[in-house]
């Protein structure tokens, strides 16, 4: 186990000592067993030293969702940090880096983006780190796999962290990939968040409201700038009303979409016209979206309930 | 000595459904209604023509075109050959993998040693095969074995520290186990206060000391807590309302306030509302209206099954996370057929089935542990409906999330509940077949009660 900058030789290596007639054993291979058998006496002790750091190292690069590795790995950094000493070389830099090392693979587990944080925090008072670095490692990872739930949440963290609510660079980065794909469903996500995470203006709202238009017009079977739009409205409780011009004109035959339909059915029963609400909930059960069939007929009686 | 758990309900079951999946003929139902099915959706693929062929598009299209070509295979075999649940072929993968050790490539999963238990167990007793005696005592050593002694929680594995998926995990394969012995082993005092440690001042729960906040935390945190007949207003005060902050504009809930609304996240969000109030009383935590549409739009009209997210490709698992959103909100809405079980269990059939054994995420991928148990949770829901008697003898003695009981579905324009299929009824909020939450909970309220009694 040793290296050239590691000694491990006071270590008594402790196997696992699979109890008997247990379920789920694992024939776990030959360097996995060996890496155990060092890092659990070295747990147990609660060593938090540079050599018990490289072995949580070789642990999680075997077995990425080993959260207890990663807690351990925390407070071995925790602690050398605030030791005399401290972290050697770049410190919690390059422990951010070898985060970064880690890889795409590992960057969908649960462990990796919290443990990022905790880090961060650790080194929010480190004047000389530059925080635009974790977009750019974020956007690089969002890059190969546009819908990472992590990641975007993640992302979003950053934002309530760094107070970049109607940031310009955090509206170009939702546009620009929007742009990419108006589909991007998380994007749209992150962009509400952004715009109307914190407080909402006229101004922002008559931007956003501008902004998914367009998008609409751009692919009016999306569900996701629909969404948007409603979720819009809600947020400031304004009245559906006066987007029926807009609606109206995604319910023609040559530019269809069954959600413009449902924003229509609830102006309708806004305007208290439940008739014509009943007929759009008719019409998509019917016809253009049968497979919720018994949603639109629970939709239609609500209405007719006066619900 | 083993003290069976009294869980007559689930026995009597299990033994029908064995009984009844020997003899059965395949019906055309299922067939008429894969038919009408396919020849509905016309509207998807010219729509792609006039708008931006995005990456999305070119995902989705992809699974249509799988899918498509599956669902015409069956019709083109006929009514008499349409595909009915492969139980004996899934029921060899899950002993097969509980009777031997698992090859290396496992180990990725070394910090879910209760997960794969969990998984492995709860999908063959709701195929209708129960665990004997032999295999009971086996999980209660491997569970035990993963007890972390510092919390009294149960880790991901041996040496590992208390997590609370794995102490959920964990106590359902407890609860599968049936007896009684390894369950009188765990140390709720100091469960109690390793929840507590957890509690979070806004009320959510981490998921471990230093680990991740999010929804499914809590619905673990929860479900432990209710099980173990530990649940106070001090491990609970806050929670209703931060999980009611996870919903988002779309109407599904992310695992934390302002993440993008997710299937599995909102599952745990609501069955964690039914631990702590009524199924009845949502509408006082949730835009129930938004979360209803949200649900129901996750089924598309092609594949029939349910996606995790908007404009994201369906996936089995699904089945469970969001279709198993399906009977708490048809309580909840007062209305059935919230999402169409006939369409889901096409896919499930058709689609989720491994040729060899085992249940996969969609054509193409390979089966695994999770998405066989989940694949199978959402079929059982399928086949039941749920009642919810708020007055029950149950839900004042065990609470709200005790008031569910399963009806199996008669009406065959709803679902075709052919013997082939039948899957003991799924308890919605704990993951687990119907009763065996129950009489986990039982167990522990009854033994508070005795030594209250004789204090």
């Amino acid at each position: 186990m040793n290296t050239s900058q590691y000694n491990y030789d006071d270590i008594i290596p402790s196997p696992i000592p699979a109890t008997p007639d247990t379920l789920t054993q694992i024939l776990y291979s030959d360097q996995y067993k060996l890496v155990l058998s060092y890092i659990r006496p070295l747990l147990l002790a609660n060593e938090l030293s540079l050599r018990a750091l490289h072995l949580t190292t070789k642990t999680i690069e075997l077995v990425p969702a080993h959260y207890t590795i990663w807690y351990y790995r925390y407070n071995i950094v925790a602690h050398l940090q605030s030791s005399k000493d401290g972290l050697p070389g770049n410190g919690l830099i390059d422990e951010l880096d070898w985060c970064e090392s880690m890889g795409i693979s590992t960057l969908k587990s649960y462990q990796i983006w919290n443990y990022r944080k905790l880090i961060i925090q650790l080194i929010q008072t480190d004047k000389d780190y530059d925080f635009n670095k974790e977009f750019e490692i974020v956007a690089r990872v969002l890059d190969e796999d546009e819908k990472n739930y992590h990641v975007w949440s993640y992302r979003k963290w950053l934002v309530e962290t760094f107070n970049l609510y109607n940031s310009e660079s955090e509206l170009k980065y939702t546009a620009d990939l929007l742009n990419k794909d108006v589909r991007n469903n998380s994007a749209w996500n992150h962009r509400f968040v952004v715009s109307l995470g914190e407080s909402l203006s006229q101004d922002v709202f008559q931007r956003e409201l501008d902004y998914v238009k367009k998008m609409i017009g751009v692919a009016p079977t999306n569900p996701s700038s629909w969404n948007y739009l409603k979720g819009l409205y809600k947020k400031l409780g304004k009245s559906l009303v006066d987007l029926k011009p807009f609606v109206v004109k995604y319910t023609e035959s040559d530019n269809l979409s069954v959600y413009a339909y449902e924003i229509l059915a609830d102006i309708h029963v806004e305007e208290k016209n439940l008739v014509k609400s009943a007929e759009i909930y008719d019409l998509l059960g019917g016809k253009l979206d049968s497979i919720r069939v018994n949603y639109w007929k629970y939709k239609k009686s609500q209405i007719t309930l006066g619900v | 000595m083993t003290e069976k758990l009294p869980n007559p309900e689930l026995l009597e079951y299990l033994a029908s459904v064995v009984a009844s999946s020997k003899t059965q003929p395949n019906s055309t139902l299922n067939f008429d209604n894969l038919l009408e099915m396919v020849e509905s959706i016309t509207l998807n693929q010219t729509i792609y023509d006039t708008e931006p062929f995005t990456k999305t598009i070119e995902d989705q299209l992809s699974v249509e075109m799988d899918v498509q070509e599956i669902y015409d295979d069956v019709l083109e075999t006929g009514s008499n050959n349409f595909p009915s649940l492969k139980r004996e072929a899934h029921q060899m993968y899950a002993n097969m993998f509980l009777q031997r050790q698992l090859p290396s490539g496992f180990s990725a999963l070394d910090a879910s040693h209760p997960w794969i238990l969990y998984w492995l167990l709860n999908a063959r007793v709701l195929m209708g095969e129960p665990v004997s005696k032999e295999l009971g005592s086996k999980i209660d050593k491997t569970i035990l074995a993963c007890i972390d002694e510092n919390t009294g929680a149960i880790g991901g594995g041996e040496y590992q520290l208390g997590h609370l998926a794995s102490t959920y995990a964990g106590l359902l394969a407890l609860a599968l186990s049936g007896s009684t012995d390894a369950i009188s082993k765990l140390d709720r005092k100091k469960i109690y206060r390793w929840l507590l440690s957890l509690k979070q001042e806004d009320g959510s729960f981490v998921m471990h000391h230093n680990g991740e906040v999010d929804t499914r935390a809590v619905y673990c945190a929860l479900c432990i807590a209710s099980l173990l007949n530990i649940l106070d207003d001090q491990l609970t005060r806050g929670t209703s309302e931060w999980i009611g902050s996870c919903q988002t504009y779309e109407g599904g809930f992310g695992g934390i306030p302002g993440d993008e609304a997710h299937g599995g996240y909102t599952f745990c969000a609501i069955a964690a509302l039914c631990i702590l109030d009524s199924p009845l009383n949502l509408r006082n935590h949730v835009d129930l209206d938004n979360l209803v549409n949200w649900t129901v739009k996750r089924q598309y009209a092609l594949e029939g099954g349910l996606s995790g997210r908007t404009n994201k490709l369906v996936d089995g698992c699904y089945s469970h996370w969001v279709g198993g959103l399906t009977p708490i909100l048809e309580i909840a809405i007062d209305h059935k057929r919230v999402i169409d079980r006939m369409k889901l269990q096409n896919y499930i059939l058709c689609c989720c089935q491994d040729d060899q054994f085992g249940l996969r995420d969609k054509p193409g991928k390979n089966p695994d542990f999770y998405h066989t148990n989940y694949v199978i949770c959402g079929l059982s829901m399928c086949q039941n409906y749920q009642t919810y008697d708020l007055k029950s003898a149950d839900v004042s003695k065990l609470g709200t999330a005790y008031g569910f009981t399963p009806v199996k579905i008669e009406d065959k324009d709803v679902v075709d509940n052919l013997p082939a299929n039948s899957l003991a009824p799924l308890d919605p909020i704990f993951g687990l077949p119907s009763g065996v939450a129950k009489s986990l909970c039982e167990f522990f309220v009854n033994l508070d009660n005795e030594l209250s009694s004789s204090r």
